[in-house]
């Protein structure tokens, strides 16, 4: 499946052009300089072989089978078997070897990408749509594989060959190489002449094929709407309408390309045919020497000739698009992270969990502050309550602390230090965050709450569980704690993956605890009862808790009500009923109604 | 190949055009195997026997023959990229039309990316296969038999030395498809699990960073990226194999002509020109036949690529409209819903607990009814049921006394309004969007359908308002903002029946009051049911279904619940109970 690519604007430092592109993927093949030397001996010695082959093949029929002489035949025939035990040998040899470096090769270049985008924070990959984020990691990848294990060493070999049968078709007679040679610009201008054409069809087609499968991607995503506003028949009209000018452009534009192959044997054939014709005249009339084996071997060379060029022609092509692929891929590896540790940063010992945020700016993008001038203080056990309309800027404050994304303006200090200061893992590992979304990976269920703390026992895990209220429903699937979850897995609800999210952040025992809306799945029923586990586990720790449900914080200790940004009101519950303001306002209106019915 | 044999009824309509491709492949093949008859002659009798006229008009013929040649294969690519298209069009067709006939219940079995990977890659495997056979697959055989017949033409005793060579290679490629055909799945398979790696490490990037557990998923890709490497390296360390030794082959072939040939011509029952035809012929039969071997594994994606299709295809659509439904196809609904013992469960399994065990109430036009109940208490499943997009496992629901599965679904779900939990916008206007369900609304209907979802103020500080751009599943909207355009969108529709499925979750309190205040009377004719965690929301109900375990436990209003309901009381404590006793002084308290 393509991605449409959007152009986007925070590509940081994209390679320039195809063979700077080139370039790189060689010096990640540099580990293998030797196998590269020795598929490169390989690759000239099969073309020596695959020269000599019809060579002597001449030599037989003019030499020994014309003159009848059999004990000869006998004898090149040997030699001709050595130089086919020699082409096998070399070309297993330099595939095998090209093979393993190929793969080698991707396998690092993959890793090193993964590794590299664990660095990358978060602000990469909430500008990076993850569809094209997966499209460079599969399909430009599988482009570099083609590229390394085939093209690469074809396109090479070719050339080879080309060389290897020009010279020696010279060698053997100079007359019968010229007039192999005359077919060969028609055969340029011919393939220049269609390339020109294909081209533009080509981009029409990826085009029409882009919108296609942005409408197919969009639409399947949004079925059950379309379902449940019985939308089908015209949903259908649009797709049939795509599909039709989709399969009119790829037949105008394959068809143009398959004139290509045609075009390129048949003037092959021509070549041989006027090569065998032209020998056989000079040979009549004893020009230049030709025989009957000069012309049986140059009718081989011929077609030998033809095939290497089409190969160049064609290989040309898909090298060109897996190079762009490469430079996809290298653009990711350029992009620096934006959150980085200082060189001489820090390790954050264990802290008591006192954040101090001071005059904090933050925007995303320039020009749109999202925070200003954040001032708060908690102290160790406290908890802070965020409050406010959907954009105020609630999860970017816990952004900030996270060190997800770094402040503009200000300071975020925990336990006196300067998050800016000390190792990003070092402040994360006492971090304990359950968000919005939650979000669960294909493994098993204790794996996935284990995740929180890696060497934590099976014990440790199902306290943490009943903690967070999950162990009931948990032993209730088929293989309770060892059921595997999956993107498929309808088998748990929404509810009860934030409980497992609960859990996780449970076992890793954080100092801080960050909750992100993180029982707006629940029902009010469960969530009072993880509140409970909630409460227990917020006990000493300072605990960071967002939540459009107003029961949920009344407990806290400080409610910061933001808006646009700022934080217009700070106080307790009962100081900011009194204060008569926003917070007032929206405890109002949750219960508009409810003064008349009770 | 069961497959492709369910696949023929679709490849039908272009039978013509496959015939004439293999007519056209045919006229290739026979123009190329006469080529090195005319090098031979040229040899022959040109050469040898010193005859100008000869070599010209072999020459003449062999230029004649490769522009039939040519012209064939202009033919032959033509129609195997006409019918590929169109067939692969067709099939890409069929099992987009099959989905728009899935219910919920399909699309529960099928995601959304499995889908996708059968509207794309799997239907290219099919038109690549098409391509492959229309242009090489037949031309193997076609080879074989020509230049059989004209090698045994030649040489019988010759010939014999194919009943050595031809089994050796068909042997050479069984052989390698044996042993390749598993591998190439495994590798499939490990090269799955990369990818679901890296998937998840994209979506999940914010659990992975909050929890500092780089080391681990590079570890996990590490171990999965190392097992695809191991056997993608051993497929192709085997593949490198193959195509020297073939090539050796055909090459041993040519020392073994060499060797006879010489014997046989010096007793002269060989021509010179009869041997370099026949090195020639011994080219044109094994080449095909490397060919086959090469496009092979292709066959086998397309098969595994047919019948995942067929998985789309034969899935039977769950929902289907009766044949007597068209009676009702003009009918206007007024939304008198009734369920009336109503079971229902997601699977027949029997195993599989019922998710509604005998569910019974009336919801009637003006009046709203709120569902409120535990996760996986049946509430999304109650209202599903009322569009008909699961069906009931017993027990009926009516809507103005018809039975949800006399009507046609299609003027069913035109006068629902159903605002879904998760609120997907499709790219376009925020109009489009918004008139979705009805596109001949007209733009007062759709302002007012936004100003009631209190998404007009924020549609008009974009720049274009109503002509807005939307991007794919509204990823230029906030959470709250999405939620309030699916509001609009369902309003829009001027539906009998309303469902606002916990539609508010991501909209703040003071909005969602504001929603509220506007449907009142903006559905003031409309049966509205309601789906709500917030108790905010359903205070005002004309009826609240309390469910518990897929049965309704009480029903009532607020005050009344309140007095008999325990379950009620309790969701009610949780929220604001003992807050309110507090709250209704703090707030007399602060008004004094």
């Amino acid at each position: 499946m393509r991605m449409r690519r959007p152009s986007v604007a925070d590509r940081v430092g994209g390679a320039s052009n195809p063979i700077d592109a080139l370039k790189r993927l060689l010096t990640y093949m540099r580990p293998y300089r030797i196998q590269l030397i020795i598929v490169a001996f390989f690759i000239v010695a099969y073309n020596i072989f695959y020269i000599l082959g019809p060579f002597l093949l001449g030599v037989a029929i003019d030499e020994y089978i014309i003159p009848g002489d059999v004990p000869g035949l006998g004898r090149i025939l040997l030699w001709m078997l050595a130089v086919y035990a020699g082409m096998w040998l070399s070309g297993v040899i330099y595939g095998r070897v090209m093979a393993a470096v190929a793969q080698r090769t991707l396998q690092r270049l993959r890793k090193d990408l993964f590794d590299h985008m664990q660095t990358l924070s978060l602000g990469f990959f909430d500008r990076q749509s993850a569809g094209d984020l997966m499209s460079r990691l599969t399909n430009d990848m599988d482009a570099i594989n083609q590229l390394l294990s085939q093209n690469l060493v074809s396109f090479l070999s070719s050339f080879f060959t080309l060389a290897g049968v020009l010279i020696t078709m010279f060698v053997l007679n100079m007359w019968l190489a010229l007039t192999a040679l005359i077919i060969i610009p028609l055969m340029f201008i011919l393939m220049a002449a269609i390339m020109q054409r294909i081209g533009p069809r080509f981009r029409d087609l990826q085009e029409s094929l882009g919108a296609l499968n942005g409408l197919m991607e969009e639409n399947l995503a949004g079925q059950r709407v379309i379902i449940a506003y019985g939308q089908q028949g015209a949903n259908l009209d649009d797709f049939e309408q795509l599909n039709e000018t989709t399969r009119d452009a790829s037949v105008t534009a394959n068809v143009l390309a398959g004139v290509m192959a045609p075009l390129m044997a048949v003037l092959s054939t021509l070549n041989v045919a006027i090569v065998v014709g032209a020998g056989a005249a000079m040979a009549l009339a004893g020009f230049g020497g030709v025989t009957i084996g000069t012309i049986a071997t140059f009718a081989d060379y011929t077609r030998r000739f033809g095939f290497p060029l089409m190969q160049i022609g064609n290989l040309f092509n898909s090298i060109i698009s897996a190079l762009a692929g490469a430079e996809r891929i290298f653009d990711v590896l350029d992009t620096q992270p934006q959150v980085v540790d200082q060189p001489a940063a820090k390790k954050l010992e264990s802290i008591k969990g006192d954040v101090v945020f001071e005059g904090v700016d933050f925007s995303y993008m320039p020009n749109q502050p999202i925070l200003k001038k954040i001032d708060l203080n908690a102290r160790p056990g406290e908890m802070i309550a965020l409050v406010g309309p959907t954009g105020a800027g609630k999860t970017t404050i816990i952004n900030m602390l996270t060190r997800f994304y770094d402040i503009e303006e200000g300071r975020i200090l925990v336990d006196g230090q300067e998050i800016r200061d000390v190792q990003q893992d070092s402040l994360r590992e006492q971090l304990g965050i359950v968000l919005q979304d939650t979000y669960l990976f294909s493994d098993t269920v204790i794996e996935n709450i284990r995740y929180g703390r890696l060497d934590a026992t099976d014990e440790e895990v199902f306290e943490a569980a009943r903690l967070a209220n999950a162990d009931r429903f948990i032993r209730r699937l088929p293989d309770g704690y060892e059921t595997m979850l999956s993107e498929r897995a309808n088998n748990i609800s929404q509810g009860q993956r934030q409980l497992l999210a609960i859990a996780r952040a449970i076992l890793a025992d954080p100092r801080i605890l960050i909750l992100d809306e993180a029982t707006s799945s629940v029902d009010t029923r469960t969530e009072v009862q993880i509140q409970g586990a909630l409460l227990n586990l917020m006990a000493g720790r300072t605990s960071f808790v967002i939540a459009h449900r107003l029961s949920t914080i009344r407990e806290a200790d400080q409610i910061l009500v933001l808006k646009d940004g700022e934080i217009i009101e700070r106080g307790n519950h009962q100081s900011l009923l009194e204060q008569q303001g926003f917070y007032h306002n929206l405890y109002l209106s949750q219960f508009k109604g409810t003064a008349v019915a009770a | 190949m069961s497959a492709f044999k369910k696949l023929v009824p679709w490849i039908k309509p272009y039978w013509g055009q496959i015939i004439l491709g293999f007519i056209t492949l045919t006229a290739v093949s026979i123009a190329e195997l006469f080529i090195p008859l005319q090098i031979q002659r040229i040899i022959d009798d040109g050469i040898a026997a010193g005859n100008n006229q000869v070599i010209l008009v072999s020459t003449l013929i062999m230029v004649g023959l490769s522009i039939v040649s040519m012209v064939a294969m202009f033919g032959n690519a033509y129609y195997s990229v006409v019918v590929s298209e169109y067939f692969g069009a067709d099939i890409r067709e069929l099992i987009y039309r099959q989905i728009q006939n899935f219910s919920f219940a399909n699309l529960d079995k099928l995601q959304t990316g499995e889908l996708l990977v059968r509207l794309t890659s799997d239907v290219n495997a099919l038109k690549t296969a098409i391509v492959m056979v229309m242009r090489m697959f037949f031309r193997a055989p076609l080879m074989l038999i020509g230049a059989l017949i004209i090698l045994i033409i030649t040489s019988p005793t010759l010939s014999l030395l194919l009943v050595v060579l031809l089994p050796a290679t068909a042997f050479l490629i069984i052989w390698y498809s044996r042993r390749t055909e598993p591998l190439y799945k495994k590798v499939q398979e490990r090269l799955d699990r990369v990818n679901t790696i890296l998937q998840e490490n994209i979506a999940g990037v914010r659990v992975v960073k909050a929890f500092v557990r780089a080391d681990r998923e590079e570890e996990r890709f590490g171990e999965a990226n190392n097992a695809y490497a191991e056997k993608n390296i051993e497929v192709n360390l085997l593949v490198a194999v193959l195509f020297p030794t073939m090539m050796t082959l055909l090459n041993l072939g040519t020392a073994a002509i060499l060797w006879f040939g010489g014997n046989l011509s010096v007793n002269g029952l060989l021509t010179t020109g009869e041997i370099v035809a026949f090195v020639n012929y011994l080219g044109m039969t094994v080449f095909p036949i490397l060919m086959l071997a090469m496009i092979l594994p292709q066959i086998y994606a397309a098969q595994a690529s047919a019948s995942r299709i067929l998985e789309v295809v034969e899935a039977e659509p769950t929902i289907n409209d009766e044949a007597q439904a068209v009676e009702y196809a003009d009918k206007k609904l007024a939304g008198h819903v009734a369920f009336e013992n109503v079971w229902f469960a997601y699977s027949e399994d029997e195993c599989e607990d019922e998710v509604l065990k005998g569910i019974t109430f009336k919801a009637e036009p003006g009046e709203t009814v709120a569902i409120l109940g535990a996760t996986g208490s049946g509430k999304s499943s109650l209202i599903n049921l009322i569009p008909r997009l699961y069906d009931v496992t017993d027990g009926r629901v009516l809507i103005d006394g018809v039975d949800v599965r006399h009507l046609p679904q299609e003027t069913l779900r035109q006068q629902v309004g159903y605002a879904l939990q998760e609120a997907v916008l499709f790219s376009g206007t925020i109009r489009d969007n918004i008139k979705y369900g009805r596109p001949e609304a007209t733009d007062e209907e759709v302002i007012a359908a936004a100003k009631a979802a209190q998404a007009y103020e924020f549609i008009m500080s974009k720049e274009g308002g109503l002509d807005a751009h939307v991007e794919q599943r509204g990823k230029n909207f906030s959470g709250g903002q999405k939620q309030r355009l699916a509001i609009a969108r369902a309003l829009c529709v001027k539906p009998a029946v309303l469902i606002l499925d916990d539609s508010t979750s991501a909209v703040d309190i003071e909005t969602e009051t504001e929603i509220q205040a506007a449907l009142d009377e903006m559905m003031a004719e409309t049966t509205t049911i309601v789906v709500a965690q917030r108790i905010s929301t359903v205070l005002n109900a004309d009826k609240i279904l309390v469910l518990y375990r897929g049965q309704i436990a009480a029903e009532g209003r607020h005050e009344e619940l309140l007095e008999s309901s325990p379950i009620y009381r309790e969701i009610y404590d949780s929220q604001l109970g003992d807050g309110l006793l507090k709250n209704n002084e703090e707030v007399t308290h602060a008004h004094a």
